[in-house]
């Protein structure tokens, strides 16, 4: 980030701000939740560009700016109950076909933006974290395990839940406006 | 883990495993064969798969002007 900073020009410092503070904000009103996502992205990009030289290396420059939006938000317990990967009903509970799934799957429906946030809302705050940082951003697991230190095994067992808990809310979310 | 539980509920819960090559060669012919003969299992794999693709394309917040005022200004000081 230091060569993007350059001689902290306002007009480089404008062209960075443009390009990922959207991106900052979406991510800490969908992992913040009820806290106030400006001054957790103001505080952030105030730690960047006081020390742009610190960006680990290894990590892209959106990438670390969303860790640091991160350490700027309240930290987040790890999730005592994670969202099941379908509700239980969906599998036959006993006998021969125990774990199978009891009738056919019809396929989630596309849904809207707004929607699919109001989902990705209702998982617990660090299922969303790493969701938002694999598939809204699309940052790789080695990067992201630079970024928050969990190994990419893990990072896969967090996403998967974070993704089953999302279509599970949009399935429920759809049975209730049927 | 190198033997695959085939019932679908361990299917289900190795969908992002399969879909980031986190199974073994062995896991992932288990785990294809079972989606041979299962149509439910490849409903709910193809939901993540679009699940993921579709929070891809969720668009970043509006910058909002104040907020994009206050940082440059911050930055200025």
């Amino acid at each position: 980030m230091s060569d993007l900073v350059g001689d902290g020009s306002e007009a480089a410092v404008a062209a960075l701000v443009d390009e990922h503070h959207g991106a900052m904000s979406r991510f800490a009103r969908l992992v913040g939740r009820d806290q106030p996502a400006d001054d957790a992205v103001r505080r952030a990009w105030l730690a960047a560009l006081a020390r742009p030289d610190e960006q680990p290396e290894g990590t892209s420059v959106r990438g670390w700016l969303l860790a640091l939006v991160i350490d700027e938000l309240a930290p987040s317990p790890p999730p005592v109950d994670p969202p099941t990967i379908a509700p239980p009903a969906d599998f036959e509970g006993a006998g021969r076909w125990s774990g199978w799934w009891k009738d056919e799957l019809p396929a989630t429906p596309e849904p809207d933006p707004e929607l699919l946030e109001r989902a990705v809302g209702s998982i617990p705050p660090s299922l969303a974290a790493m969701l938002v940082l694999r598939d809204v951003e699309g940052i790789g697991a080695v990067e992201t395990a630079l970024l928050t230190g969990q190994a990419p095994e893990r990072q896969r067992v967090l996403l998967h839940h974070a993704r089953a808990g999302v279509r599970t809310a949009l399935r429920a979310s759809r049975e209730d406006r049927s | 883990m190198s033997h695959l539980d085939v019932r679908c509920s361990s299917i289900a819960l190795l969908a992002t495993e399969y879909l980031e090559d986190g199974l073994s060669e062995r896991q992932r012919t288990s785990y294809e064969t079972h989606l041979v003969y299962c149509d439910a299992c490849v409903v709910f794999l193809d939901d993540i798969r679009e699940l993921a693709a579709r929070l891809r394309a969720l668009p970043p917040d509006p910058v909002d002007a104040v907020e994009r005022r206050a940082v440059l200004e911050a930055a200025r000081r």
